[in-house]
C-alpha cells in the first residue's frame, strides 16, 4: 500500500484544501448561473441546498475513505472490485481529473480573456497556470497546502473586501419575493452549483494524505458549511446590487468589484481582485492536478509520481485550448451537460464503490499510525 | 543538470513571453475619452449613429525648465464625433481621425439625446455592457439638443464636463435632490427588471449672460429633469420638483431645502431645510383595484423665517413639521400624477407588487400599463422639524 | 601561506627516516582525530631542528633556548609566534620562573624535569603534554607557546595567547535607538562572554569545532540545552563537520556551506553583529555559530519574518513595535512590488488610477522616448548602481556620490525628458522602503527578485506579477531552515507564534517559544503576568499594611 508521496497534512489544512477545491471558480460562476433559474431564491438554490448536498458527499467520500485508512483509491477499489476494474476506477477518474483540470483552466482563461487583456491569445494564461500548478505539483501536498493555507486567506479578503465595500449599493428589497414559482426553479437553479459542491469527492483522494484520517470527515463538514455560507453571501449580495440583472453578467463578482466606489477614492480595484484570483485558481487547479497525478501514478504502478507531472500537464494544457470553442459553450457545459456528469464521478461512483464494499464486507487493516 | 533545465526554461519563457506584450498599450498612446456623446443621423435612408467622444490631450509637461514653477499646462479637452452603422462602428471610426486607441477605462458619463432615447434605449446599453472597459458605474444623462453640442458646453468651474457631472452627482445635487444622475448598472437593471422602469437624469442647455463686459453668453448646462421612460423608451420629462417627488417616494431624497407658507396671505415665508428622509412604498390589490401607499418620514431645520412671529415653541414647532409634510406630500402627489400620465412606473409600484404578492402580480403584469394610472396612491408623511439653526426667535428689526 | 608550511613539514619529516610522512590532511580532514602519529623524539637538537624546518622563512616564530638548573643543566626551548602571545607572561610566568627561581629548588633529577616544571614552577593556567609534531605546531599556530625539554618526549604547551584585537564596540550594520551598545568582535572569546554574561546558565553549551584545513579557524557552536532541538543541534555539527575547505575567513562561508538550498536567493540563515539579538534567539531555542575572526554570528533555523525583525523590537513599547512591523511588512511589499506594479498599471491597466492621476502620469510620460518596461529599467540599475557604489567608496566620498547621484541624476535625466518625474517617486519609494528592511541580505534578495517581476509586469501585466508571486510564493513554501519551513508563521499557520510575526504582541502574551523551534520547552513563562495596578488603588502598593489585618 504505497502512498507514492509521503507527505503529510494536518486537519485544519485539509479542510482548507477542501475549500480551494471548490471556492475559486465557484465564486465566479455561481451567482450568475443560479440567479438565472432560480431568480431571487438563487441563494436557497445556491446556498442552502448546495451545503446540504455537499454534506451528502463528503458523507459519501469520507466514510469510503475511513474504511480503507491509509489506503489510496486505486488500492480499494481493487480491493472491492478485483484487480482490473478497480484499475478501471483508477483511468475514470485520471480522465475526470484531468478534463476538471482542462476546463478550470479554460475556465479562468477565459475569464481573463474577457474581462482583463482582449488581446492576448488564451494559450498564455493557460500555459502560465498549467505551469505553475505543474511546479507545485512537484514540490508535493505538503507545499500545495501551506501555499493554500496563504492563499486562502487571500481570497477570503479578497471576498469580504468586495462584499463589505459593495453592502451600501445592496438593496435588499431585490431579494423578494422568495420561493416564486415554487420550488421547481429553486431545484434547477440548484443542478449547477451540485456539480461545483460535488467536487469535494476529492476527499477520497486526498485522505491518504492526512495525518489523522479521523479528521477528514469533520473537516469536510466545516469546508461544506464554509462554502455554503460564502456562496449565500455571494449570490445574496449579487442580487442585492444588480437585482435580476446578475444573471446577464457573465462575471457578476467581477462586476460588483468594478462597482465599488467609496467616497471617490476607493474605487477602480477590480484588477486587484482579479490578481488576487489568479491565486486561488492556480490553487485550484494545483489541487485537482495533484490529485490526477497521484491517481494516475498508482494506477499504472509507478514508485514516483513525478513522471506522470508533465506528460499529463501537456494533455491538461491542449485539452484546455480544444475542449470549447467559445464562451457560450463553456457556459452551457455547466448548464447542461455539467450536471449529468458531475453527478457520476462525484457522486454515483462513490457511492456505489461504498456500497459494494458494505455488501462485500471489504474494509481496509487499521494501521497505527 | 537540475540548474541547466531551470536555466533552459526560464530562458524559454522570456523568449516566449518579451516580444509577445499583447495586451500592452503605453498610456502615452490612449486616447483617454471622458465622456460621450450618442445622436441618431439619417444618411442614406438609413439610421446611423452618431458618436461623439470628449478627449483628454494631456499636456505636454516639462519641456524644460523655462517653465517654472507653473509647470505643465492645462489638459486640451477636445471634442470628436464619427458616424457609424453601429455604435461599435463608430467608435473604430474615431480612429480614422485619431491616431490614439480610443480608451474607455475613464469614462464618466454618457449623454443620450431625448429622439434617440424615444426609440429605445437597449441598442445602446448593450452596447455600454458589452465593453469591457465602461465601468457600471457610468451615468447617463438626457439632452433634448444634440448630444454632438451638448458635449461642448462649458464646465466653467471644473476643468471639464466629465469633472463637473461626477461632482454634480457627488456632491451637488444631493444638496437640493431637485434632480438625480442615475448610473448604468442601476438604469440597466431597472430596465430589465418588470414592473419599475429607469427615470434617466434630463440636461437643460442654457444660455448665462457673458461673464465679462463684452464677452458672449456662456453655453452652459443646467440638470434640473428626470426623463422617464416606459420600457426602454423615453416618455417624457418630470421637472425638479417632481424629481424631488419621486426621489422622496423611492426614499432616495437627502437633504433639499422645502419653502412653505405659513401665514394665509404671504407667499413662501418660511423655508424648512431637510435632513433626512426615508421613504417606503407598499403596494396591495383588492380585487381589480390596486392601491398604493408610500411612507415617508422626514426631519428637517428651519433655515429661513419671514415674519417675525414666535415660533420657538413647541406648538410652532408643530405647525411647521404639519406644513412641512403637506409640502413633501404635495410634491411626491405631483411626481406621481406624472408617473401616471406618462405610464411610467418610475416608482416601482409593480416591482413593490411582485415582491409583497408574486401571485397577484402574474394577475397584473400583462396589462401593468393600464393598470398603472388607475392605482390609488396614498402618502403618509411623518415630518417633524427639528432645530432652529444658530438663532431661535426671528430677526427684529426695532 | 599555511600550505606553503603544511608542505615543508611533509618534506621535512620525510627526511628524517626515523618519522613518517603525515598523510595529507586534504585527505582526512581534522574530525577524525589524526591517527598518524609523529612523535617528537627526545633529543631537542632533532627537534629543533625538525620545527626550525617547519618554521622556516617564518620570522615571527621565535625560538628561545635556555637551561634549568645548573648541576646537570636541562636544555629547554621554547617556541612561540611572536605577537600572538602575552609578552609578560613569557617574562614573568615562564622565563623568569625557570630562570630565576630554579635556585631555590633541591637539584633536579632528569627524570621529573617535566613533572617539576609542571606541577611547581610554572603559573600558568592552560597547561598541557603533547608529544605530537602536529599537534605542537597547530598550537604554536594558535598562539600557544611550546616548551620542549631535552630528554622529554613530550612538549608543554602553554597557552599564553593573546594578540590585538578591536575592543567591543556598537555593532554598525544594527544600530538600534535603544538598546545595548555591545556589539561582537573578531575574537570569538569575547563573543562567547557577551553571550555567557546575558545567559548565566551551565545549560548554555558551547562546542568548538575547527573548520578550515589550512585556516583551522575555530567555529563555536552554542545553544542552551533543553530548549534548543537536539536534531537541530546535531544537524548543524554534522554539516559543520562537512564542510571541507582551505579557509574560513568569514562566517559567510559557513553559511553558503550549511544552508538548506544553495539556489534560492533568500537567506536561510540570519546573521547578527548583536549579543543581545543572539542571546534572544538562544532563549527561543535557536543555535548560533560563532565563527573567529568575525563578528558576525549566525542563527540557525530563521523563518523569513526573523529578517524583518530587530532587536530593537523588544525593548520599545510593543504598540509601536506592532505599528513599525506592520510597516516593515508594508516596506517589503512597496520594495518587491512597486516598480513592477506602475509598469504593469501604465501600460496595462489604465482604468485603475483615477483620472487626474493617470492625465498627469501620461502628460509626464508625452515626451519620453522609452516604454515604460525600460524607463523603469533604466532608473531601477542606476540606482543599484549609486547604492553600491556608495557602500564601496570611502565614506565622505560615497554620501557625495549619493547625494550626487539621486539630486543631480534624476532632476537631470527628468529634465532631459529621459525618464518620468512619476518614475523617479517610483524609484525612490522603493529605494527608501527596502532600507527600512532592518536586515541586510533580507533585502537584497528582494532587491534581485524585483527585476524578473518587472519583466513579467511588462510582458502581461498584473496577471504577470501575480504569476511571479505564486511562483515565489511556491517558492518559499518548499524552503527550508533546518527542517522549519520558511514562512512558517503563516505556512503553515501556527496561531501561537503570529504573535511574533506580523505584528508583535506585548511580552507578556508571548509566553511560548517558537513552536517549530523551541518545541522542546514550549513555556518561557508564567502564563498571564499582565502588568495591573496595586489592588487598593486608594492606597500605594507601599502603603502599611495594618489595615489589611
Amino acid at each position: 500500500m504505497k502512498l507514492i508521496e509521503e507527505g503529510k497534512i494536518s486537519g485544519s489544512q485539509f479542510m482548507w484544501l477542501l475549500v480551494t477545491i471548490v471556492l475559486p471558480t465557484a465564486v465566479l460562476f455561481i451567482p450568475a448561473l443560479t440567479i438565472k433559474y432560480s431568480g431571487t431564491s438563487a441563494w436557497i438554490s445556491g446556498g442552502v441546498f448546495t451545503t446540504i448536498w455537499a454534506f451528502i458527499i463528503v458523507w459519501v467520500a469520507s466514510t469510503l475513505g475511513e474504511r480503507f485508512p491509509g489506503m489510496t483509491l486505486v488500492d480499494y477499489s481493487s480491493l472491492i472490485l478485483g484487480k482490473f476494474p478497480g484499475k478501471l476506477v483508477g483511468a475514470f477518474y485520471i480522465f475526470v481529473l484531468v478534463l476538471t483540470v482542462a476546463i478550470v483552466v479554460r475556465e479562468f482563461g477565459e475569464f481573463l480573456v474577457s474581462s482583463f487583456m482582449q488581446q492576448t491569445p488564451i494559450f498564455v494564461f493557460n500555459f502560465l497556470l498549467i505551469a505553475l500548478a505543474a511546479s507545485a505539483v512537484r514540490n508535493g501536498i505538503e507545499v500545495i497546502a501551506r501555499m493554500n493555507h496563504f492563499v486562502v486567506s487571500l481570497m477570503f479578503f479578497a471576498l469580504i473586501f468586495i462584499f463589505t465595500l459593495v453592502f451600501s449599493e445592496a438593496d435588499f428589497k431585490n431579494l423578494y419575493p422568495i420561493f416564486e414559482g415554487g420550488i421547481l426553479p429553486i431545484f434547477r437553479g440548484f443542478f449547477t452549483p451540485m456539480g461545483w459542491a460535488g467536487e469535494l469527492f476529492l476527499i477520497f483522494i486526498l485522505m491518504p494524505y492526512l495525518n489523522n484520517y479521523r479528521e477528514a470527515k469533520y473537516a469536510g463538514y466545516k469546508a461544506a458549511l464554509m462554502l455554503g455560507v460564502i456562496m449565500s453571501i455571494d449570490i445574496v449580495i449579487a442580487l442585492a446590487v444588480f437585482g435580476q440583472q446578475a444573471a446577464d453578467y457573465v462575471f457578476p463578482v467581477h462586476t460588483l468589484a468594478t462597482y465599488i466606489s467609496i467616497a471617490g477614492f476607493l474605487e477602480r480595484v477590480e484588477a486587484f481582485i482579479l490578481a488576487l484570483w489568479v491565486a486561488g485558481i492556480t490553487m485550484k487547479v494545483s489541487i485537482w492536478y495533484y490529485c490526477a497525478v497521484i491517481v494516475a501514478a498508482r494506477t499504472f504502478n509507478l514508485q514516483d509520481y513525478k513522471p506522470v507531472v508533465l506528460p499529463l500537464g501537456v494533455i491538461c494544457l491542449t485539452w484546455s485550448i480544444t475542449i470549447f470553442d467559445n464562451i457560450t459553450q463553456l457556459v452551457e457545459h455547466f448548464d447542461i451537460a455539467w450536471i449529468g456528469f458531475s453527478l457520476t464521478f462525484e457522486f454515483i461512483v462513490p457511492a456505489l464503490l461504498l456500497l459494494i464494499a458494505v455488501l462485500r464486507k471489504k474494509r481496509g487493516a487499521e494501521k497505527g499510525r | 543538470m537540475v540548474s541547466k533545465r531551470v536555466v533552459i526554461i526560464i530562458a524559454l519563457i522570456l523568449v516566449f513571453f518579451l516580444p509577445g506584450c499583447w495586451s500592452r498599450t503605453e498610456v502615452e498612446t490612449l486616447a483617454i475619452v471622458t465622456n460621450i456623446g450618442i445622436d441618431t443621423v439619417e444618411q442614406d435612408g438609413h439610421v446611423k449613429f452618431l458618436l461623439t467622444a470628449n478627449i483628454i490631450r494631456p499636456p505636454l509637461a516639462g519641456g524644460g525648465t523655462q517653465g517654472g514653477g507653473s509647470g505643465a499646462g492645462k489638459p486640451v479637452y477636445w471634442r470628436v464625433a464619427s458616424l457609424g452603422d453601429t455604435l461599435s462602428d463608430a467608435e473604430r471610426n474615431l480612429n480614422l481621425r485619431i491616431p490614439r486607441r480610443i480608451f474607455y477605462g475613464h469614462l464618466r458619463f454618457v449623454v443620450i439625446n431625448e429622439k434617440v432615447a424615444r426609440k429605445g434605449l437597449a441598442d445602446i446599453i448593450d452596447y455600454l455592457h458589452r465593453n469591457m472597459r465602461i465601468r457600471p458605474r457610468v451615468l447617463l444623462l438626457l439632452t433634448p439638443e444634440k448630444a454632438f453640442d451638448t458635449l461642448i458646453r462649458q464646465a466653467e468651474l471644473e476643468p471639464d464636463l466629465a469633472r463637473m457631472i461626477d461632482e454634480m452627482d457627488r456632491m451637488a445635487l444631493s444638496r437640493s435632490s431637485k434632480a438625480f444622475i442615475d448610473d448604468l448598472a442601476h438604469t440597466t437593471g431597472q430596465l430589465t427588471a418588470s414592473g419599475i422602469d429607469p427615470l434617466v437624469a434630463g440636461i437643460t442647455p442654457i444660455e448665462s449672460p457673458p461673464t465679462e463686459p463684452e464677452g458672449k453668453p456662456v453655453k452652459v448646462i443646467r440638470i434640473n429633469r428626470g426623463g422617464a421612460f416606459r420600457v426602454d423608451k423615453f416618455v417624457g420629462w418630470l421637472d425638479s420638483d417632481e424629481v424631488r417627488g419621486y426621489l422622496l417616494g423611492i426614499g432616495k431624497a437627502q437633504s433639499g431645502p422645502f419653502s412653505i407658507t405659513l401665514k394665509p396671505h404671504s407667499h413662501k415665508d418660511v423655508n424648512i431645510m431637510m435632513t433626512r428622509a426615508t421613504g417606503k412604498i407598499k403596494v396591495d390589490t383588492d380585487g381589480d383595484e390596486v392601491t398604493a401607499v408610500i411612507e415617508i418620514s422626514a426631519e428637517g431645520d428651519l433655515s429661513e423665517f419671514h415674519t417675525t412671529e414666535e415660533i420657538a415653541t413647541d406648538e410652532g414647532m408643530k405647525i411647521l413639521g404639519q406644513k412641512f409634510s403637506d409640502a413633501i406630500k404635495t410634491e411626491v402627489m405631483k411626481a406621481v400624477k406624472k408617473s401616471k400620465e406618462l405610464k411610467s412606473d418610475i416608482f416601482g409600484f409593480g416591482a413593490a407588487l411582485h415582491r409583497d404578492n408574486p401571485a397577484e402580480w402574474k394577475r397584473f403584469e400583462k396589462h401593468w400599463y393600464e393598470v398603472l394610472p388607475r392605482i390609488k396612491v396614498t402618502v403618509k408623511v411623518t415630518a417633524y422639524v427639528r432645530r432652529t439653526g444658530m438663532t431661535a426667535e426671528p430677526f427684529k428689526p426695532e | 601561506m599555511f600550505n606553503v608550511l603544511r608542505r615543508k613539514l611533509k618534506q621535512t619529516l620525510g627526511r628524517n627516516k626515523d618519522l613518517k610522512v603525515p598523510h595529507d590532511k586534504f585527505e582526512h580532514g581534522e574530525g577524525n582525530g589524526d591517527k598518524e602519529k609523529h612523535p617528537i623524539s627526545n633529543s631537542l637538537e632533532q627537534n629543533k631542528i625538525i620545527l626550525k624546518e617547519i618554521f622556516n622563512n617564518c620570522s615571527d616564530v621565535k625560538f628561545r633556548e635556555f637551561e634549568l638548573g645548573t648541576a646537570p643543566a636541562v636544555k629547554l626551548l621554547l617556541v612561540y609566534i611572536d605577537g600572538m602571545v602575552s609578552t609578560s607572561d613569557i617574562h614573568e610566568s615562564i622565563m623568569n620562573q625557570l630562570m630565576l627561581l630554579e635556585g631555590l629548588m633541591e637539584e633536579i633529577s632528569p627524570e621529573h624535569t617535566l613533572e617539576l616544571i609542571r606541577e611547581k614552577l610554572l603559573p600558568i593556567g592552560e597547561l598541557s603534554e603533547n608529544g605530537d609534531f602536529i599537534k605542537i605546531t597547530d598550537n604554536i599556530l594558535m598562539g600557544n607557546a611550546a616548551l620542549l625539554i631535552d630528554g622529554e618526549k613530550t612538549a608543554l604547551i602553554l597557552g599564553i595567547k593573546e594578540w590585538e584585537s578591536r575592543g567591543i564596540e556598537e555593532p554598525q550594520s544594527e544600530p538600534v535607538v535603544r538598546g545595548p551598545r555591545e556589539g561582537f568582535t573578531e575574537r570569538m572569546l569575547t563573543n562567547t562572554m557577551l553571550l555567557r554574561r546575558r545567559i548565566k546558565s551551565s545549560r548554555l553549551k558551547l562546542e568548538i569545532k575547527k573548520v578550515g584545513i589550512v585556516s583551522k579557524t575555530d567555529i563555536g557552536i552554542m545553544y542552551i540545552d533543553g530548549i534548543a532541538n537536539n536534531k537541530v543541534v546535531e544537524e548543524v555539527r554534522k554539516r559543520i563537520d562537512r564542510i571541507k575547505i582551505d579557509g574560513i575567513l568569514e562566517s559567510g562561508y559557513i553559511e553558503e556551506y550549511i544552508q538548506d538550498d544553495w539556489k534560492t536567493p533568500f537567506p536561510l540563515v540570519l546573521s547578527t553583529e548583536r549579543p543581545d539579538r543572539a542571546a534572544a534567539h538562544l532563549l527561543e531555542g535557536n543555535v548560533i555559530i560563532l565563527t573567529d575572526t568575525t563578528p558576525f554570528a549566525l542563527i540557525v533555523p530563521v523563518t523569513f519574518f526573523h529578517f524583518l525583525q530587530a532587536s530593537e523590537d523588544y525593548y520599545t513599547h510593543w504598540v509601536g513595535t506592532a505599528m513599525i512591523r506592520l510597516l516593515r511588512i508594508i516596506a517589503v511589499n512597496i520594495s518587491l512590488l512597486l516598480p513592477s506594479f506602475y509598469i504593469a498599471i501604465v501600460t496595462f491597466h489604465q482604468e485603475m488610477l483615477p483620472t487626474a492621476l493617470l492625465i498627469n502620469i501620461a502628460s509626464a510620460r508625452e515626451g519620453v522616448p522609452f516604454p515604460a518596461f525600460i524607463e523603469a529599467f533604466i532608473m531601477e540599475g542606476t540606482f543599484e548602481l549609486l547604492r553600491e557604489a556608495g557602500i564601496r567608496l570611502p565614506r565622505p566620498v560615497g554620501q557625495a556620490v549619493s547625494i550626487v547621484g539621486a539630486l543631480v541624476i534624476g532632476q537631470a535625466a527628468v529634465t532631459a525628458g529621459l525618464v518620468s518625474p512619476a518614475m523617479v517617486i517610483i524609484v525612490s519609494l522603493t529605494a527608501i522602503s527596502s532600507f527600512s528592511i532592518p536586515n541586510y541580505s533580507g533585502a537584497l534578495s528582494l532587491r534581485i527578485l524585483r527585476f524578473p517581476l518587472m519583466v513579467l509586469a511588462a510582458s502581461l501585466g498584473l496577471f504577470g506579477i501575480m504569476v511571479g508571486l505564486m511562483a515565489l510564493l511556491l517558492h518559499l513554501c518548499s524552503l527550508r531552515s533546518f527542517g522549519v519551513p520558511y514562512i512558517s508563521p503563516i505556512a503553515p499557520f501556527i496561531r501561537s507564534d503570529m504573535k511574533d510575526s506580523v505584528i508583535r504582541f506585548p511580552l507578556w502574551a508571548m509566553f511560548t517559544r517558537p513552536r517549530l523551534i523551541g518545541y522542546k520547552e514550549p513555556q518561557r513563562q508564567e502564563y498571564l503576568q499582565i502588568p495591573k495596578p496595586p489592588a487598593n488603588p486608594k492606597r500605594p502598593s507601599g502603603g502599611k499594611e495594618r489595615d489589611n489585618k
